[in-house]
């Protein structure tokens, strides 16, 4: 560990040496004598005490090195940042502050000050954190070859108007996409690392909790939207306020030694541990809102014909948001948002604890749109002896979550964003389908979770060159996903097609259950060994089981005998559509060597061989290599740059794979209903792994003595073997029934190949410090392209160029990963001599072609091709802090389904009935009922206000009147604000995930993301 | 962690063997016990049922497939020929109702039966009741019992899965990954497996009296459809005139629920087509209730339960056959009377079909082909021909079949 932070390189290098074989003795004695818990802090003789906290955001530091200069006496910060030196003289002493991930600083102090504050300045550059994520064993930043992303969640959450993780994650760091989708309470969305680069399977990057591995399905929940899109993310069951940080690897050169399933990356989340010392208590209360920005400028009036009263017909406009605001019943209302966070941490060298629980209570703006959440978390570690330690974590989130229908699924967007004044003097009151209490009373959405997760780390140390560490994990889960279509006789007399069941009205009831365990079994062992002098080798071996076992059950029926009953056992008629088991299993080895020269220089070779359940008989282990190179330059005796106080250069290579979907390798037959059974998958016997390749090269350089840093990388690499799924000929037999789990008819096999390039970077500074004022600004920005190389095979041989996902997705070699496909309309004009219209198509080459035999033509990219974000932080005062979160993607296009709806098959806008006022080619496109939407696939790009703080962190005194020792008061502002050319609702709406929600991205009577205000009181004891 | 001093790399290699070698010793027990082997009640692996022992449950199966994918047929052909209309407020279905099929759409090409799909659903009935009626005959009576009953039963289903095949598509392969035939060599075939259901049915004896009228009605009707009037009108005459064949249907999965109640009357998905809103002709009924336009909803009263049983042949239909074989009846009144007296059984697609041929105006496309559709766009008649296309997804991963 790198300890003499600011030393020349030579002397620093020569100080670790000296340093290394005495490194674990001395901190553990130094834990042991520093971090017992300190007595009360009073006025003493010889005595200085205080706090020690970031500069960037009050929060406090723990673990703080705080020595008085010329004397052998110091402290170590606790969990609150306190410190205390007794035995001192004089009248005042220099405190010399240093802490990894910050720059070092001398202060002056009076001694009897025991109310001293020290604000520390991270550093720009920092290479000697530690990084758990993609490596044999925690292992420091500057060892590595590959970009790593660390999120210091702690910091965030404290000022940050984050409530799940999600929005923790999101433009915090370059390459990581974050694509929303609703705005309702407890929606969540999805994540995209380096771009999409799988063509059939998931994108999703793998999630560990404490090295175990959960389940990270991000579209979860009951059917409350259409075409496979569902609502809840199971990403943000994780409590913000109990994570420590998140680490990140975004691509197959840091994630091979995860092997099989990690292509898409791997996002590691490290909850907190309790720090030495007395039990620090922490009570953090967010009270707030959140509403509908501007829904009568967004939601576009609609048209229609009505019965003028005198035997005549008006065309007329309906602006049901502000009819409804004038009839005094607002149709999206203000939602309360609450959150309530105490945890308690503390303990003694030989034992510490974490325990923290927290209650989430979100409003929407849909009444019947509600998150109640609750979360505990309890960490433990026992240190008995310096040879070996026993870490064991455990959280547990319960709650549930109303929500209402939308995304295709009807419900309050479907009725008010397709409203008709045709409907204005009905019981529906202008809405499409009926009013919105007709929804939110008729029917009751909701999911019900129960998780656990768990695990226990042992790690020991019996030799002093030798040390293993082994974690044993659970991820339980137990969803209950319910959507009950009330019986409701008095609303089905005005809204009979409410409701359901085989009169109609009578009510129906689906019940989903979907449980979830996965099994982690993770053995590390690290040998490290002074080759020679300066030549350093350390050995890893690595062995991973992991299992995942899902069990779907599904339950509908219809028919309940009176209002009020919503339980399957009053339901007339029942029937069992789903009961599935699909279990998964992953047996890996890694082996890895990694030479150190002179801790400068770092080379690392591995290999990681994985067996899995899912690969077809006839293929056998996989194998994945990697290697990287670390070099840090500044270090070198010859390295003399002025101004460039740190550069590391990397390059990295690697591969990693992706397993096949649950029994898409063996031929099967399933359950048909009623006793009987049909045709399931076809099967496929040589299905294997799709393979990623990637290359990666960056540098991390400091700037002025690291007050300015730049993280640059760039990643180029291939996916092969990619697994595309094909259509099966319904003449084979398969396809008959949907399987749950391969899919509707198709057959999964090696072929593809995509590959992708991209850059990545952070700049970070602190253009302005002084005594009264520090603005840190960071800026991160990713870029991604993917192309399809090849598609493989057609059975003639000849090369497969296109594979259609859907009528407006398809993956065609030279382009992007699931970019939009359509016939575009280029000309409808009247043939002079028949009178009717010719449709012209683009052909694709430039000219135009008759659209019944046109090709569907390039459209644009389906994800965004860049994301970035701009923070700034602006302390003023020391007490005050306003911090602001801009944030923006481009390069991509999405559907505005809305658009579809509205104009092209429902006929309610105003082209529908004055087609005279626009172009005569956007008049055919309307008018075609949906054949021709080319032009509905529009540029989304945006940049969005996403976060805006302002932070007051209360004088020491004030805090310590309610019996605190730190206490600060945060109002901060989401989503205020966005710059874009969209034109529908919002440009960040749209399916979580299904068909509409998979490559691409859709707007469709969504709920837009919520503008909110939330004030946030901390203090700790 | 602490790097140790050690003299030479020999040595050092040798201290990390030791290391190793106790380390693996450590995870030894721990990674035997760790297997790859998967299992699932929900799922059956197809070379499980290659054997006399699962003949009934192919057969079982085979029959539920039929069922299912003959009651998405109605709906469809229904929904195509007039004699329903969607009143669905979402777009995915509107393309039967209008007339203007897209072959690449998955709604038409590849939804199951669940889904009102329907070529899928009938290759995987017609699929799975020829590879049992194979594997039935490749068998012996001693290893299944009631073997010929079963035979003749899978072998009708196979029959009538051609026929629809034949009557409802311009084309379509008879056999896996066969070449498309046009519609007169899918009723060859379905003739074909007609004859092998008689013959079985004949063997069988009298238990299998209704599996023998089945057979008879099917290849009258497939023989009728290839203009073979005499043999149509010799098996139709073999036909009692109160024979009805019906194919149970199950309230308690999805799958197997009376297709036509559950879109018409429990989902208000479809309803009843113009030309049919006659009380007084058809089995059909106006309710209270309104469909996705506002309209008043049509309800037929034909079937009157998710588990009313489906008429696929009876004698009244051998009755026309014969009567249209033979010359007795003709024109509109033939026309007629096989509009009404097999009103949503899957014949009106077809019929429209062959007596365009002869006088569009015998069978009036209501509304007609050009009117706007409601719901947007303009009625069609499926390109002049009133068979549905072959979708793409048989096109394009059938290598017997040319894109």
């Amino acid at each position: 560990m790198r300890s003499s932070v600011g030393a020349d390189g030579a002397d620093a290098s020569r100080t670790r040496r000296a340093a290394a074989g005495r490194t674990v003795r001395t901190v553990l004695l130094s834990l042991a004598g520093l971090l017992a818990p300190l007595p009360a802090l009073t006025a003493q003789e010889g005595v200085v005490a205080g706090t020690v906290v970031a500069e960037r955001t009050g929060a406090p530091i723990p673990d703080v090195q705080v020595l008085a200069e010329g004397t052998q006496r110091g402290a170590a910060s606790d969990a609150a940042g306190r410190f205390r030196i007794a035995g001192l003289s004089g009248d005042s002493v220099r405190l010399v502050v240093r802490r990894i991930g910050y720059r070092p600083l001398t202060v002056g102090a009076r001694v009897g000050d025991l109310n001293v504050r020290i604000a520390l300045v991270e550093r720009a550059v920092e290479l000697n954190t530690v990084v758990v994520t993609g490596t044999a064993g925690a292992t420091t930043r500057r060892e590595i070859g590959n970009a790593v992303s660390q999120i210091k969640a702690s910091e965030v959450v404290a000022t940050a108007p984050v409530s799940n993780v999600q929005e923790l994650l999101n433009a915090r760091a370059p390459g990581v996409n974050i694509i929303q989708s609703s705005g309702q309470a407890g929606a969540g969305s999805r994540i995209r690392i380096r771009g999409a680069s799988s063509l059939s399977l998931s994108n999703e990057p793998l999630i560990y909790v404490d090295g175990v591995r959960v389940d990270n399905t991000q579209a979860s929940g009951p059917t409350s939207q259409s075409f496979g899109s569902r609502p809840i993310s199971r990403w943000n069951d994780f409590n913000p306020e109990d994570i420590e940080s998140i680490e990140v690897i975004k691509g197959p050169a840091a994630a091979t030694l995860y092997g099989t399933e990690a292509s898409n990356g791997v996002i590691q989340i490290i909850t907190k541990k309790g720090t030495a010392g007395a039990a620090r208590f922490d009570l953090t209360v967010r009270e707030g809102a959140q509403w509908f920005q501007n829904p009568e400028g967004r939601i576009a009036p609609n048209y229609g014909v009505v019965d003028n009263g005198s035997g005549g017909l008006d065309t007329v406009s309906l602006d049901i948001v502000d009819l409804e605001n004038q009839r005094g019943h607002p149709i999206f209302r203000t939602g309360q948002t609450q959150e309530y966070n105490l945890s308690v941490s503390g303990g003694s060298p030989l034992f510490r604890y974490y325990i923290g629980g927290a209650m989430n209570r979100d409003e929407g703006v849909e009444t019947s749109n509600l998150l109640n959440r609750y979360n505990g978390r309890v960490n433990l570690s026992l240190t008995p002896s310096p040879k070996w330690d026993i870490g064991a974590n455990a959280g547990y989130t319960t709650g549930k979550t109303d929500i209402g229908f939308e995304s295709g699924g009807g419900g309050v967007t479907w009725t008010t964003y397709f409203a008709t004044p045709e409907n204005l003097n009905t019981p529906k009151r202008g809405f499409y389908s009926g009013p919105p209490e007709a929804y939110t009373q008729g029917f009751d959405i909701f999911q019900d979770i129960n998780r656990f997760t768990g695990s226990i780390t042992f790690n020991h140390r019996p030799l002093s060159w030798f040390s293993h560490r082994l974690i044993g994990g659970l991820d339980q889960l137990n969803e209950d996903n319910q959507e009950i279509g009330q019986r409701n006789d008095a609303l089905a007399v005005f809204f009979e097609e409410l409701g359901g069941g085989p009169d109609g009205t009578n009510g129906y009831m689906d019940v989903s259950t979907r449980d979830v365990r996965n099994y982690t079994l993770d053995y590390v062992a690290n040998a490290k060994f002074d080759l020679t002098q300066g030549l350093v080798s350390t050995t890893s071996f690595g062995s991973q089981y992991y299992t995942k076992e899902t069990r779907r059950r599904a339950i509908s029926g219809s028919g309940f005998p009176a209002p009020g009953f919503k339980s399957l056992s009053s339901l007339a008629l029942i029937s069992e559509d789903d009961d599935d088991i699909i279990p998964n299993k992953t047996l890996g080895y890694f082996g890895q060597e990694m030479l150190g020269w002179q801790d400068r220089l770092f080379l690392t070779g591995a290999l990681r061989a994985d067996r899995n359940s899912a690969f077809g008989k006839n293929f056998g282990s996989a194998y994945y290599p990697k290697f990287s190179a670390s070099w840090i330059a500044s270090e070198e005796p010859f390295f003399h740059v002025p101004a460039v106080s740190t550069l590391k250069l990397r390059a990295a290579y690697g591969q990693s794979g992706q397993q096949p979907v649950a029994f898409a390798a063996v031929p099967t037959y399933l359950a048909g209903g009623n006793g009987t059974i049909t045709p399931g998958a076809l099967g496929n016997p040589d299905l294997g792994p799709e393979r990623s390749y990637e290359t990666e090269l960056g540098f991390d350089a400091g700037f002025l003595n690291d007050r300015a840093g730049v993280e640059l990388t760039y990643f180029t690499g291939v996916t092969k073997d990619a697994i595309l799924s094909r259509g099966v000929a319904p003449s084979t037999g398969s396809g008959g029934i949907p399987d749950p789990n391969t899919g509707v008819g198709i057959q999964y096999f090696n072929a593809g190949r995509v590959s992708r390039h991209g850059l990545e970077v952070l700049l970070r500074g602190q253009p302005v410090h002084s005594k009264n004022v520090d603005l840190d600004l960071t800026f991160n920005m990713g870029t991604n392209s993917n192309k399809i190389d090849d598609l493989g095979r057609n059975p003639d041989g000849t090369p497969v160029s296109v594979i259609a996902i859907d009528a407006y997705n398809e993956n065609v070699v030279g382009y992007p990963v699931g970019a939009w496909f359509r016939k575009r309309l280029v000309s409808a004009n009247a043939d002079p001599v028949t009178g009717k219209t010719v449709f012209m198509c683009d052909d694709g080459k430039g000219g135009s072609v008759g659209c019944g035999s046109a090709p569907r033509v390039y459209l644009g990219n389906g994800t965004p091709k860049s994301e970035g974000a701009f923070t700034g932080a602006l302390t003023f005062f020391q007490n005050f802090r306003l911090a602001t979160l801009v944030d923006f993607k481009s390069g991509y296009k999405k559907m505005d389904g809305l658009h579809r709806v509205r104009c092209h098959l429902f006929g309610e806008c105003r082209v529908n009935f004055y087609p005279q006022e626009f172009d005569p080619l956007y008049v055919a496109k309307v008018q075609s009922g949906g054949t021709y939407i080319d032009d509905l696939i529009r540029d989304a790009s945006f940049t969005r206000l996403r976060e805006v703080s302002l932070t007051y962190t209360l004088p020491p005194r004030v805090a310590q009147r309610v019996g605190g020792s730190r206490a600060s008061v945060t109002v901060a502002g989401r989503n205020l604000h966005t710059w874009t050319k969209w034109p529908g609702i919002d440009p960040e709406a749209s399916f979580n995930g299904g068909s509409r929600g998979n490559f691409a991205e859709w707007e469709q009577n969504v709920i837009p993301p919520l503008a909110s205000f939330v004030t946030t009181f901390n203090i700790g004891f | 962690m602490m790097a140790s001093r050690i003299h030479g790399p020999a040595r050092a290699l040798a201290r990390q063997a030791w290391g190793w070698a106790g380390a693996l010793l450590l995870t030894a027990p721990v990674l035997a016990a760790c297997n790859l082997d998967v299992t699932t009640p929900s799922r059956l692996q197809a070379s499980a049922l290659d054997n006399p022992a699962s003949a009934q449950a192919l057969v079982d199966g085979a029959k539920a497939d039929f069922q299912c994918a003959y009651g998405d047929y109605v709906v469809v052909s229904g929904l195509i020929s007039g004699e329903l209309a969607d009143a669905t407020q979402t777009a995915s279905r509107w393309s039967y109702d209008r007339r203007v099929i897209d072959a690449g759409e998955s709604q038409y090409s590849q939804s199951s039966c669940a889904a009102l799909g329907v070529y899928t659903p009938l290759q995987t009935a017609r699929y799975t009741n020829a590879s049992t009626l194979t594997k039935l005959q490749g068998w012996t009576d001693a290893q299944v019992p009631d073997r010929q009953k079963l035979m003749a039963q899978t072998a009708a289903y196979a029959g009538y899965t051609l026929l629809l095949l034949g009557e409802g598509f311009c084309q379509a392969p008879a056999e896996t990954l066969g070449p498309a035939l046009d519609q007169a060599g899918l009723f060859a075939k379905a003739e074909e497996h007609f004859t092998t259901a008689i013959a079985a049915a004949q063997a069988a004896g009298a238990g299998a009296t209704d599996l023998l009228n089945l057979a008879y009605v099917g290849r009258a009707r497939a023989r009728l459809d290839q203009g073979k009037n005499a043999d149509a009108a010799a098996d139709a005459a073999l036909v009692p005139a109160g024979f009805v064949y019906t194919l149970d249907t199950f309230a308690n999965a999805g799958r197997l629920v009376n297709r036509v109640f559950s879109e018409n009357v429990q989902s208000a998905s479809v309803t009843i087509g113009a030309a049919y809103r006659d009380p007084g002709t058809f089995p059909v009924a106006a309710t209270t209730r309104t469909d996705s336009r506002g309209n008043p909803l049509w309800i037929q009263t034909k079937y009157t339960g998710l588990d009313d049983p489906y008429v696929v042949a009876s004698g009244a239909e051998a009755q026309l056959i014969l009567a249209e074989a033979n010359g007795s009846l003709t024109g509109q009144a033939l026309v007629d009377a096989r509009q009404q007296r097999l009103f949503l059984e899957g014949t009106r697609l077809y019929d429209i079909q062959r007596f365009m041929k002869v006088d569009p105006a015998l069978v009036p496309l209501v509304p007609p082909s050009g009117a706007a559709y409601p719901k947007g766009g303009k009625y069609g008649d499926l390109e002049g021909r009133m068979c549905m296309p072959l979708p793409d997804i048989e096109k394009q991963n059938n290598p017997n079949i040319g894109v």
